[in-house]
Order: C-alpha cells, then sequence, then structure tokens
C-alpha cells in the first residue's frame, strides 16, 4: 500500500460534540506530514459546508471554517455526496468550499482508488 | 497592562487576551524582538485563524506567506530566521492562536 | 499481512471497543500483524484508568491491558483527542497541572501523525465506529 493516498470518509454533524472537527485536524494533520488526502462529506456532515457558521457562540469551533483550510493544506480533492445534499435541500453551488458533488456508484469507485479509507 | 493567563508553554489561556503588546512581551520571552518582518507574518496568521480556527503547521505556513509575499519570503529558512526553532509553534505563540494540534 | 486498526468508540457507546479487540485477537492467531491499536475521538476513552466494571460484566480494560501484555501490541492515544476528554499521563497531566495521571499504564499518547505513519506502513487500515 503505502502509496500516500489517503481517503476520509466524514458523516457525523457539524455540532455533534468535536467529532468533526476532530475528523478535519485528523485530515490536516494527514497532509502536513505530505500524504495525499482526499475527504468526502456523507449524510449530515454535509452540513459543514454550509458557509457563516458561528460555533463560538455555542463554545467550539466552526467546522464550516475548518474546512476553508483544506485548501491551504493542498486538500483539493473534495467531494460530497449528492443523494445526501439532495435530501437535505443544500445545493451544490451554496457551499462555502467547492466540492464536488457524487452519486453513490462515483463514491464506491472513489473509495476503491484510495488504499487507506479513514472512515468516521 | 496586567500580564494575560499563560499556559506552561506560553500559549494563552484565552485567545482574546491577545494584542500587539502581548505579543512584543511573548516574543520578548523568546528572545525576539518584533520588526516589521515579523508582524507581517503575524497578522497573516491571524488572519488565517480568523478565516479557518486552524493554527497552521509548517507547511501551510510556508504556502501561505509564500501566496501572500513571494518566494523570497515563503520558505522555512526565512521563517526559522524569523522564529527561530519551531517556527510554527512559535509563530502561533506569538500571534495568540492555539498550539497547533498534533504537536506532542 | 500488517494491519492499523483505529478505535473510535468509547467503551460504553457502541461495539467497536469490544469489535476492535476480538478482530485484534483474531488477526494475530491467524497469523497476522498488528504492531499498534490507535484510539481517536471517544475511543480514547478506553485508556481511563479506574474505571470499575459492573459484575456480571467483562471488564474491557483489563482485556485491552491483556492484550498489550499477551502481545506487544502498542494501545496508542492521540493526544489532543486525550487531553480533551481527561485521559492524561503524568507529563500532561503537569503541563497542564492536573491533579494526576488518569491514563492506564497499558496505554500510551502519541501524535496523530504517529498514527498517519502507521497507516501507510500497513497493508490494512481497519476503523471501528
Amino acid at each position: 500500500m503505502a502509496t500516500g493516498n489517503v481517503l476520509l470518509l466524514l458523516r457525523r454533524s457539524p455540532y455533534d460534540g468535536a467529532w468533526l472537527a476532530e475528523a478535519l485536524d485528523a485530515a490536516l494533520v494527514a497532509a502536513a506530514f505530505d500524504q495525499r488526502v482526499a475527504v468526502l462529506f456523507l449524510e449530515d456532515a454535509v452540513f459543514a459546508l454550509l458557509p457563516d457558521q458561528h460555533g463560538e457562540r455555542l463554545g467550539v469551533r466552526s467546522p464550516g471554517k475548518i474546512v476553508q483550510a483544506l485548501a491551504d493544506y493542498e486538500i483539493d480533492r473534495v467531494y460530497v455526496c449528492s443523494t445526501s445534499l439532495a435530501n437535505r435541500r443544500i445545493r451544490p453551488d451554496s457551499l462555502v468550499i467547492s466540492a464536488e458533488p457524487l452519486d453513490t456508484a462515483a463514491q464506491g469507485r472513489l473509495i476503491a482508488n484510495h488504499g487507506v479509507v479513514w472512515n468516521d | 497592562m496586567s500580564a494575560p493567563a499563560r499556559d506552561k508553554e506560553g500559549y494563552l489561556v484565552n485567545l482574546a487576551d491577545w494584542s500587539p503588546a502581548v505579543a512584543e512581551a511573548t516574543a520578548r520571552l523568546d528572545g525576539i524582538a518584533l520588526t516589521d518582518a515579523h508582524w507581517r507574518i503575524i497578522h497573516l496568521v491571524r488572519d488565517f485563524h480568523a478565516r479557518t480556527e486552524v493554527s497552521p503547521a509548517m507547511r501551510p505556513l510556508v504556502k501561505l506567506v509564500r501566496d501572500a509575499l513571494g518566494k523570497e519570503f515563503g520558505n522555512s529558512i526565512y521563517l526559522l530566521s524569523l522564529f527561530p526553532g519551531s517556527p510554527a509553534k512559535r509563530v502561533a505563540r506569538i500571534a495568540g492562536l492555539p498550539r497547533p494540534t498534533n504537536c506532542l | 499481512m500488517k494491519y492499523t486498526l483505529i478505535v473510535h468508540s468509547p467503551p460504553n457507546a457502541g461495539g467497536g471497543s469490544r469489535s476492535a479487540l476480538a478482530f485484534a485477537r483474531a488477526l494475530l492467531a491467524a497469523g497476522h500483524e498488528t504492531t499498534r491499536v490507535f484510539f481517536y475521538h471517544d475511543g480514547v476513552e478506553n485508556g481511563l484508568a479506574g474505571r470499575v466494571t459492573p459484575q456480571g460484566e467483562s471488564d474491557l480494560l483489563g482485556a485491552w491491558e491483556a492484550f498489550t501484555r499477551d502481545t506487544g501490541s502498542e494501545l496508542a492515544l492521540c493526544i489532543a483527542a486525550a487531553l480533551r476528554r481527561g485521559v492524561l499521563n503524568d507529563e500532561e497531566a503537569q503541563r497542564y497541572d492536573r491533579a494526576g495521571p488518569t491514563i492506564s499504564s497499558a496505554f500510551t499518547i502519541v501524535g496523530l501523525g504517529q498514527l498517519v505513519d502507521a497507516m501507510l506502513q500497513s497493508d490494512r487500515c481497519v476503523t471501528f465506529v
């Protein structure tokens, strides 16, 4: 394996404790350690891609802000489940960063193409 | 100015306590006298943190500086000259950012 | 094959921790290798010492401790996740002025980078959510 090719599957809602912020930190650390990292937002994790988040009012970090660091860590392969978006009435062009919508078949190919998959 | 609370490694307990004067004081603890060159980097990382709530690790720090100021400044040798030792940690401490994650 | 196991489940929610332990034992019995089990998210609570198991239930902490004693596999907690949940070794307890360590001596605290490193050096990476 050791391709340096890591995919993180993110599922948790952005304010479900620290879970999603921690998962994003894991993605950033992997990238900082020279790995090629991709992330796929699924289910309630897609809410992290909505703009104008103010976690500070809850006393926590905002996943909607942390995702804006992905590009600075050279994580430019950001994917989002198109069904999860549609079920929540979120338009792909309303997201805070650009993320490529994938249907389930494309998600399957994405997962198959990665040596290491972190299921979160 | 009363000194703000810091942890044992000099990071601010409350990030809101940061001010330019606090930065100067923190830098002095590290034996650094802040110049305009330092301040440009400090403002960059503070803007980055305001946008992302992330304290940049070394590689993204280099990229951040390179994108904003050019190759001449966006390299680890230059950053080491301003913030010796571990630039990512040191600049986070002086700029009033949280300790970068993963630093053991 | 070389396996890296990652445990996200805490001891008292979900079944991930018990599954991971059974899986790790089965791997080694089948001749595979797992040099490290990583704990992240709420999974770091598996390393919290001083947990008391009610009578009639099996002692999960004791079982992890026995696993590392029997096999030499390392049980590694991510530092950022561990600090947030109060699982501290001596060094961290001192660094943050806490009364004392709270970690079981069978576990160690590591940086996330070490997890990244282990993932890349293994043939399989299995997450227990």
